[in-house]
């Protein structure tokens, strides 16, 4: 018989999370299956509201969704302890295997899945944030007295640090805030100067490089969904998953790296951040970004969370190091290590089933 | 049962639970639960109504629905709104209808600051309508033109709707919003042209100034006359300049009809509360039905009852010509249930692959879009300025009136939107200037 | 909710320094308070939105019953919410739950208000489904129509 796994990911259409993630993942699952499995994808919040992708997987709603876990820190603590050190990582693709590596592995985070009635399978990191400006923002003298769209309470920790006003708009009102004057920089994947149009209005682009972001999961299904397919139908997600998360992540950087080579013709100007700036910002992940974690560990519960944070960042040496050889453009190669180092190694007659 | 059967099924029941005068909330809350529950099941039903009524409150868009309402409330209790409409009354006494012409420049000046139809709808309902009423316009006219008027909001820059749709369809922002400045002149101008060609044949609809007046009676209008637009004005300039958003504005505009309420010395502290209890009770209902109206999309969705119709209606290899003809008859039929931003989310990924695949230039398929969108918001049964108005004003004008008011400015629209159709250079002249 | 705004632009202005927060607190506090705590209060001035079309044109004993099995459906709509959002709230009190914007930000007495402002609007459409079962002069319409009249 033919099976519709039904999936919601709240980004619209063309965002890299959705036509390289779910569309890619559809069609391969498609053609990999000869029909038999199908992946059905509800795009924006028309089925559920962003926020509520945890809550609306874990009632059945959907069977999958993509989710940003820092909607929800209360119902994923650990998950936002570790999301809370975004701003120190700046190779997305070391990210996605550590995280998946992790998520998929450790006994807290899988405790933490458990409790919320949902399977996790795959994660995702966004290309590195940058500083998308007015008017050129380059050392630490330009950036003070700036109102920053910031992503976290650790980027507007930061923002404080060096004097800017940390400034929450809804992503709906960047465009206008820029245009009018609101704020004088978005820190957010370059990307946007395309898919946003923000290279109309922010001619300034700063490559700082203010971290990434991954909290949450691109895959994870509903615990019941999960264990209903048959075993062969959760082999074949999980083999495709660990490919499709190798393109993806590709393709996320490349549209960055896209919107970046076309702003020039938008009369957009890329600087590289000074010094002062970039020291700044170093020395602001090597003192603060650590305690600000563990305090959000305080704040939200979560016991040993000086061990999560040394666990997880063991993986993601151990990923540094696997990768430290591998071409970032040679998707093959890279299809492999994930194969042979983290989805290969899921028994799927067991993992997710209680 | 097959799913479109049961979204059909739903719609229906829907309907009628609306003409049994079931709060509109309600009725299409209720099909949508019981929808989903049949759908998928009962878990998930229930999911969706702990998912839907909190998380859509907060968002921060539609903070602007309260203040803008309690600036019309206070504008109105204070007399500064009646202040105006008197004099303009006298002003505008050689122009039939007049006072309706002054609200649909009204709306289309507050259109060129706040990004949504809604909005801008609230902003007018408990304004200018009253004084209308007041001067015996007929209701339907006096109602109808701020729920048509108010549509303005998405079509004049900036618009909520064309950043959403610039951004599905990778366009740019900034040409979009030039696009929108002439279709929405045109659309107001349309407005303006039927609203007097009406009242002068028919002067019933709008009763003509027959009073004759003194250069006193202008002197004393003309002092009326400064405050609501200090406030408009106040609240479009900070706009511009960058002092605070759209959705802020709201709040400035209430805080500034307080305070020139004072400064009239026409505030009473009892004015002050029926104005804000008025403002919570209107936003209590809107929210209602906006609960409801989001539900019944979310059902729609899952049912595939939205897809269903556009498939049916497009087909590949048509012409450009046939491919607008049908999103027209696409939204204008989606627009009688759900809602702008639900129709754009849910018919894009089949709408777009099509539009490009004839060629249509995406910036004035945009525009054509976002008109369509805007028209729907006043078809019924699911015409969510008219529920704005009609919350504005309690039960002085039953729903059937408004709707039938507003018809008038439907029919005005569609010959707009032919123009617009026929005529790309109306979009497009302003962005190629941009190059 | 509009003085925080007010002072939020003040401050944003004058001295460049937002409220930190001020979104968050904005579009789930004051939101949340002002669209479902006054519910009841729309009920009970009957005011909420709906068609009255087809029902003005109904004889007066069809429309009493039309009138009460409209309020039940409502009053069981209402009781839905009020039990599930209930739930949630407990649930959001119970793990003490938070979210985050640019602060964080203690949520579950916003969630608190859902199953208020239901469970107070079921019981005012009880109370009205209740005298337009007993009471045949009964007025589905709000009671003082106010200002100049049509
Ligand atoms: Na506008
Ligand atoms: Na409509």
């Amino acid at each position: 018989a033919t099976q519709e796994i039904t999936a919601s990911i709240w980004f619209p259409d063309t965002y890299p999370l959705v036509t390289d993630g779910y569309q890619a993942l559809a069609q391969a699952l498609d053609q990999q299956s000869g029909g038999e499995l199908s992946l059905k994808v509800y795009t924006g919040d028309s089925v559920l509201p962003p926020a509520a992708h945890l809550s609306g997987l874990r009632d059945g709603i959907v069977d999958m969704t993509y989710h940003a876990g820092t909607y929800t820190p209360s119902d994923l603590p650990a998950d936002n302890v570790l999301a809370a050190l975004g701003i120190s990582f700046n190779d997305s693709m070391v990210l996605t295997a550590a995280v998946a590596d992790f998520y998929l592995n450790d006994d807290q985070m899988q405790q933490m899945f458990r409790q919320q009635g949902v399977v996790f399978l795959g994660s995702y990191a966004s290309p590195s944030y940058a500083l998308m400006c007015t008017s050129p923002v380059v050392s630490l003298a330009d950036i003070a007295g700036k109102k920053i769209r910031m992503p976290s309470p650790i980027h507007a920790a930061w923002a404080a640090s060096v004097q800017a006003a940390a400034v929450n708009v809804p992503s709906s009102e960047m465009f206008t805030g820029l245009e009018k004057g609101q704020l004088d920089c978005a820190a957010n994947s370059p990307n946007d100067l395309k898919t946003r149009s923000l290279w109309d209005v922010a001619k300034e682009v700063t490559l700082l490089d203010l971290g990434q972001y991954f909290a949450g999961w691109q895959y994870a299904m509903n615990q019941g969904a999960w264990s209903d397919l048959p075993e062969e139908s959760r082999q074949l997600l999980i083999d495709s998953i660990s490919d499709n998360l190798v393109t993806m992540t590709i393709a996320f950087e490349q549209s960055v790296a896209e919107a970046l080579a076309e702003a020039g013709d938008h009369g957009v100007t890329i600087h590289e951040p000074g010094a002062d700036l970039q020291a700044a910002l170093d020395s602001f992940v090597a003192e603060q970004v650590e305690p600000m974690a563990l305090e959000v560990a305080a704040r939200l519960n979560v016991e040993g969370a000086a061990d999560l944070i040394s666990r997880f960042g063991a993986v993601y040496d151990k990923w540094q190091g696997l990768l430290a050889d591998v071409d970032r453009d040679d998707a093959a190669a890279l299809q492999a290590v994930f194969s042979d180092e983290i989805y290969g190694k899921i028994d799927v007659s067991a993992y997710g089933l209680n | 049962m097959e799913n479109l059967t049961i979204g059909f099924l739903g719609l229906g029941a829907g309907l009628i639970l609306l003409l049994l005068r079931v709060q509109i909330g309600v009725a299409l809350g209720l099909v949508s639960f019981i929808g989903i529950g049949v759908l998928l099941n009962a878990r998930a039903a229930w999911g969706m109504l702990t998912a839907v009524p909190f998380n859509f409150v907060g968002d921060w868009n539609l903070t602007a629905i309260p203040m803008f309402l309690l600036m019309g409330f206070v504008a109105s209790e204070t007399g500064i709104s009646s202040g105006l409409f008197r004099a303009m009354r006298i002003l505008l006494a050689w122009l039939p209808g007049g006072l309706a012409v002054a609200s649909v420049g009204a709306c289309a000046m507050l259109s060129a600051a706040s990004g949504s139809s809604v909005a801008t709808s609230s902003a007018f309902a408990r304004i200018a309508t009253p004084e209308m009423l007041r001067y015996k316009y007929d209701p339907g006219l006096a109602t109808g033109v701020i729920a048509a008027s108010g549509t303005l909001g998405s079509l004049i820059p900036p618009s909520i709707l064309m950043v959403l749709y610039g951004y599905l369809a990778e366009v740019s922002i900034a040409k979009l919003f030039m696009a929108g400045f002439l279709p929405g002149l045109l659309s107001a101008t349309m407005f303006i042209a039927m609203i007097v060609i009406r009242c002068s044949l028919n002067p019933r609809l709008a009763p003509a100034v027959t009073d004759t007046f003194t250069t006193r009676d202008f002197l004393v209008a003309a002092k009326e006359i400064w405050a609501l637009p200090t406030i408009i004005v106040g609240v479009l300039s900070g706009i511009f300049i960058g002092l605070f958003s759209p959705t802020e504005a709201g709040a400035v505009g209430a805080a500034l009809a307080i305070c020139l309420g004072a400064a009239r010395r026409s505030l009473s502290w009892g004015a002050l509360y029926r104005s804000g209890l008025a403002t919570l009770t209107s936003t209590a209902g809107i929210f209602m039905v906006v609960i409801g109206t989001t539900l019944l999309g979310k059902f729609m969705t899952l049912s595939g009852v939205p897809g269903f119709i556009a498939s049916s209606l497009l087909s590949p290899g048509s012409t450009q010509l046939l491919v607008i003809a049908m999103v027209a008859v696409l939204y204008l039929i989606l627009g009688c249930f759900l809602d702008s931003i639900g129709i754009m989310l849910l018919t894009m990924p089949i709408i777009l692959p099509v539009a490009r695949e004839v060629g249509i230039e995406p910036i004035y398929f945009g525009i054509i879009l976002v008109k369509l969108l805007e028209i729907g918001l006043v078809t019924p049964p699911v015409g969510l300025n008219v529920y704005i108005v009609k919350a504005a004003l309690g039960e002085r004008v039953p729903l059937v009136s408004i709707f039938r008011g507003v018809s008038w400015f439907i029919a005005v629209d569609l010959i707009t939107l032919a123009l617009l159709i026929a005529f790309p250079v109306i979009s497009l002249y302003l962005p190629s200037l941009m190059d | 909710m509009m003085l925080q705004t007010v002072i939020d632009v003040l401050a944003s202005n004058l001295a460049g320094r937002p409220i930190p927060g001020n979104l968050e607190v904005i579009s789930v506090y004051h939101m949340v308070l002002v669209v479902f705590l006054p519910l009841a209060f729309v009920e009970m001035k009957k005011e909420p939105i709906a068609v009255d079309l087809v029902y003005r044109m109904l004889p007066d004993i069809v429309k009493r019953w039309v009138l009460l099995c409209g309020y039940l459906v409502t009053a069981t709509f209402f009781g839905f919410l009020a039990w599930k959002t209930g739930g949630d709230a407990l649930r959001s009190f119970a793990m003490n739950e938070m979210m985050m914007g640019a602060v964080f930000l203690t949520i579950w007495p916003a969630k608190l208000a859902l199953p208020v402002g239901f469970g107070a609007a079921l019981l005012m459409v009880l109370a009205n489904a209740w005298q337009a079962a007993t009471d045949p002069d009964f007025n589905p319409s709000p009671d003082v129509p106010e200002g100049a009249e049509t």
